[in-house]
């Protein structure tokens, strides 16, 4: 019996020390597959896990909490998702990373879609394009979704402004890139 | 006897005279006519007719005059130039000979005969161009020079009457190794284009070879363990006693473990394989090559192998936890595992000298390999590029010391021709000082005078943000590589008086207040602490952010960035007539101080404004587990809620807040006016711990100290139901709980509602600042939701990012 219990410990031990030593990579794969299957509750305790674990950098971290808010956008408990993502938005990453524009973009799409308000959506996207380092890529996706929240907000002068200025971001990506949607934007409210 | 010899004396002296006279200049043109031709062999390498073109196009620009270049020498003109040819036995990369002598002046270096006219290949792999090498010395001494890639960023002299001393010269650059990064890929710089149009690529490239920069020959590359791309290859696969043995006991196929004998034979059959001519292929691993290598990038070298393990990257440190390597380490205690790598490097290295006699092993002197090993002999056909910090430890007697310790140490060992250094100028690198002015080219000068009796050279990994940000010291450092002997001063001003014009001085004000500037933040936040490691960039996440805000709050202030402003302005003002300095003057406010000043307001724009949003809150004395008194709250100053949604001047409801605070308490009183409080939306069902509650009629108050990134939110409903959430860095998931010792009484009315809280001390602070919000979210049934909120930064959607918060000033 003594040795049976030896060995649970130490079993429990291994596998504490294997979940624990998983590297960043393993377990972005797997939060990824669990959001892909919606298992959105076990995806919670995994990152709750590893969040508050103190193994991973806070971009990392942030990278974990912006899959569950991703994940939860389209649930009936979005608003869980969003607290995740404002939590998110307090850990560093660079303003050069996609995890720092995930986590914006993501907040703007849940106020704007989930929660009624295109006016809070366009509150976060204008602080995230002040950034002169926002990857091309990133600027267009913020300026369309700025865009279109003008739109919703009854604004087409200023929802053009943003297309056009998509439209330039478009351009500047280095890899192949369609900038399609912006410019039937612009032809449409240019008419 | 006497006066015939007196004679004879004088003739020969007058013919001596006239001679020395005559020894004088060999007139290349004039008056916009050509007097001279210039002569390439017949059937010569690519190299030659490049250096013909360039010298063709540049004495063209000097004088106007039309240069044929042919295989023979036009008859018709005086004097002729000569490229290559010439006794070259004993020459080493980059050596040349002018030779000007009567009617010709010959130019040449040992050249590669196979050589084409790629510029990549002549800038980083075939050394043998010393006709290119010494045309562009021959144009630097007519005055010509390159100070930015591109035909917009070169001093010319105009002359009618161009004309070269007779004489010898032959010279070779003091530092065979003289590299700087960001050349590649240097069309990927935002300001690429202001530097050779859309041709920024091929103009860098050129930059690079009329400044003298050398290939990447010498201990190119690193980490070429990955270049082997064993996790791919079903033997390595087939053998996971090969691999790393992580911490947790499981094998990592992408690491080594480096005290495996087969490991060790690995690379010596690879190395063997290397030298012999054989492709990878030919040993069972199926790599790609690289250009002219059969082998995959960095084995480009004739004459060198590279052995160097994988980059510390994703969490995983490269060490291995197998017991014969922790018994190794037991063995041969090291602060790291150079003495595992080193055994391996010299044992390969022993039967590379033995089997290719000639050819070296190299490797990095860096990450987990950083020690010099004490219990192996390292032969002596090994290579190590040295990383250390560089040029900027300059100003860190400790640090510098250290490093030029181990440098000293290194040469001793390996003798200096074997030893080039990496050094970093890149503080912008992974955001850790973006926009910070990198700026430094005295302090490069003085690096390059105490390394040149201990290497070979140097690699200078200088990033910035733009070029514009590193024309000067990238200009200085090549001329200092190629000649340390030159004079700084009289380098440095040169550089200013030919690339500014009449804003020579100005210019030169600027950088060397930007220099000042560069010192003083480099030692605010990098003490002269040698702590034995790549001292470079700063590899931790939350202290990035303090750098930046150090930096722009204490060195580059609003007073400060004012003064370089006004010069830059002095500066315009005079170029303002002339195009060509004008246009360079203007990439210093688009490219260098605009870019400074948007990095700084990333950081310091809100924040010069949220750091005048001030709470003043008086302390009292209060009875444990009561309210501040009638009185009390008199003496308290009615904050006013402002709309938290933009376009929205005024509120239908108004409301506002006071607090106090006592020894261990914070107290907060909010008084909600609203005439149709009756409908309010709040819940009857929610009650205390409902997470629920915030979708009541209710208000919040945010507390955030940035010491320990301690985050509270507690939401109190009219009904007098809260709930409250909380992060912090250890504890980074947000948590809905409730805050031990909190306290609320809430109290409706006809015409609004008020509250009164405790909130204990010790749960918010975490010693330094704490800010703090106070927001209302007015719920009325069918009605939309009003939102309010105190600090002015604070608007619906961004209300939970504390950089909008006030801060909390006790009195």
């Amino acid at each position: 019996m003594k040795k049976f219990i030896v060995l649970l410990f130490l079993a429990a031990g291994m596998s504490f020390l294997a979940a624990g030593e998983k590297s960043f990579a393993g377990l972005k794969k797997e939060c990824r597959l669990l959001a892909s299957k919606s298992m959105v509750g076990e995806l919670e305790k995994k990152v709750r896990s590893a969040v508050d674990s103190g193994r991973f950098t806070e971009p990392q971290c942030r990278d974990l909490m912006n899959i569950y808010g991703k994940a939860m956008i389209w649930g009936p408990r979005w608003r869980k998702g969003l607290e995740f993502l404002y939590a998110a938005s307090r850990l560093e990453a660079s303003v050069r990373s996609n995890e720092y524009f995930a986590t914006y973009s993501l907040i703007a799409k849940i106020l704007a879609s989930r929660d009624g308000d295109p006016g809070a959506a366009i509150v976060i996207l204008e602080e995230v394009l002040r950034n002169k380092s926002l990857h091309p890529a990133n600027g267009y996706s913020a300026c369309m979704d700025t865009a279109s929240a003008y739109e919703r907000c009854g604004d087409p002068e200023k929802a053009l402004d943003y297309y056009r200025w998509a439209l330039e971001y478009g351009k500047k990506v280095k890899f192949k890139f369609n900038c399609a949607p912006a410019e039937k934007a612009v032809e449409r409210l240019s008419k | 006897m006497g006066k015939k010899l007196l004679n004879a004396m004088l003739l020969t002296i007058s013919f001596a005279v006239s001679g020395l006279l005559a020894a004088g200049e060999i007139i290349l043109a004039e008056n916009g006519k050509a007097k001279a031709s210039i002569v390439i062999p017949e059937k010569c390498p690519g190299v030659i007719r490049l250096a013909a073109r360039e010298l063709a196009d540049h004495l063209k620009l000097m004088t106007g005059a039309e240069f044929r270049i042919a295989t023979k020498a036009d008859k018709t003109l005086p004097a002729v130039i000569r490229l290559g040819g010439g006794e070259t036995a004993g020459f080493k990369p980059d050596t040349y000979v002018i030779r000007a002598s009567g009617n010709t002046i010959h130019i040449y270096g040992k050249d590669d005969p196979g050589s084409g006219l790629s510029l990549f290949d002549l800038n980083f792999d075939n050394q043998w161009k010393g006709t290119l090498t010494g045309v562009y010395r021959f144009l630097d001494r007519l005055g010509v020079r390159w100070f930015a890639p591109g035909e917009k960023h070169r001093y010319i002299p105009r002359k009618s009457r161009l004309d070269y001393p007779e004489g010898n010269v032959k010279e070779t650059p003091f530092f065979a190794d003289r590299q700087i990064s960001h050349v590649w890929n240097f069309d990927t710089l935002p300001d690429a284009r202001e530097y050779g149009g859309k041709d920024a690529g091929r103009e860098m490239y050129l930059f690079l070879l009329r400044n003298g920069g050398s290939t990447r020959s010498m201990v190119n590359g690193c980490h070429s363990e990955r270049a082997l791309k064993l996790w791919q290859n079903k033997e390595w696969l087939a053998h996971p006693e090969r691999h790393q043995m992580m911490p947790n006991g499981k094998r990592n196929p992408r690491y080594s473990c480096w005290t495996d004998p087969a490991v060790t034979e690995l690379w010596k059959k690879a190395a063997d394989a290397y030298f012999s001519g054989k492709s990878p292929k030919e040993i069972g691993l199926d790599l790609p090559r690289y250009l002219g290598s059969k082998w995959p990038h960095p084995f480009i070298s004739p004459d060198e192998f590279m052995i160097d393990p994988m980059d510390n990257d994703d969490g995983n440190d490269g060490c291995c936890y197998c017991a014969r390597c922790k018994a190794f380490r037991k063995k041969y205690p090291c602060p790291d595992d150079s003495e595992i790598h080193w055994k391996v490097l010299s044992q390969v290295a022993e039967y590379i000298a033995e089997k290719h006699p000639g050819k070296y092993i190299s490797t990095l002197v860096y990450g987990s390999k950083n020690h010099m090993p004490k219990y192996v002999k390292v032969p002596r056909n090994i290579r190590v590029r040295l990383c250390i910090s560089g040029p900027k430890e300059m100003t860190h007697p400790k640090r510098l010391k250290e490093g030029l310790d181990r440098v000293r140490a290194w040469a001793e060992l390996l003798g200096k021709e074997n030893l080039p250094l990496w050094t970093y100028q890149c503080a912008c690198f992974a955001r850790t000082m973006p926009g910070f002015a990198d700026t430094y080219p005295q302090l490069t000068w003085q690096f390059i005078q105490k390394m040149r009796p201990i290497t070979n050279g140097m690699y200078l990994e200088n990033i910035h943000l733009t070029h514009t940000m590193r024309v000067a010291d990238t200009y200085m450092f090549l001329r200092g590589m190629w000649d340390p002997d030159l004079d700084y001063e009289k380098t440095f001003d040169e550089f200013f008086e030919y690339y500014y014009g009449p804003a020579a001085g100005t210019v030169k004000a600027l950088n060397l207040e930007l220099q000042k500037k560069w010192i003083e933040v480099w030692k605010l936040t990098t003490p002269d602490d040698p702590d034995g490691s790549t001292p470079d960039i700063v590899n931790v996440d939350q202290k990035r952010l303090k750098i930046r805000q150090e930096g722009w709050s204490k060195v580059y202030t609003e007073e400060e960035m004012k003064k370089l402003y006004s010069l830059l302005e002095k500066a315009e003002k005079e170029t303002a007539s002339d195009p060509v300095y004008k246009a360079r003057v203007a990439l210093l406010r688009k490219w260098y101080l605009d870019v400074m000043l948007s990095e700084r307001n990333e950081i310091m724009g809100k924040e010069n404004i949220r750091k005048n949003i001030k709470l003043p809150v008086k302390t009292i004395a209060a009875k444990d587990g009561e309210f501040p008194s009638e009185e009390q709250w008199e003496t308290a100053k009615a904050n006013q809620l402002i709309p938290a949604v933009r376009m929205v001047e005024t509120l239908k409801a108004p409301g506002q807040f006071k607090i106090l605070a006592s020894k261990d308490h914070f107290y907060v009183q909010g008084e909600l006016t609203d005439s149709e409080i009756a409908k309010s939306a709040t819940d009857p069902r929610h009650t205390v711990g409902c997470e629920d509650v915030w979708k009541d009629n209710c208000a919040e108050l945010f507390f955030y100290a940035p010491e320990g990134k301690k985050f509270w939110q507690i939401v109190i409903a009219d009904n007098g139901a809260w709930h409250s959430q909380t992060t912090s860095r250890r504890s980074a998931a947000p948590k809905w709980t409730m805050m031990p010792g909190f306290r609320v009484k809430a109290v409706k009315r006809s015409n609004g509602w008020s509250f009164v809280c405790a909130i204990p001390r010790k749960e918010v602070e975490s010693g330094g600042e704490l800010r703090f919000n106070f927001a209302r979210e007015r719920q009325l049934k069918k009605q939309k939701p009003e939102l309010s909120t105190w600090s002015p930064l604070c608007l619906k959607g961004n209300w939970h990012f504390p950089e909008n918060y006030g801060t909390i000033i006790l009195k």
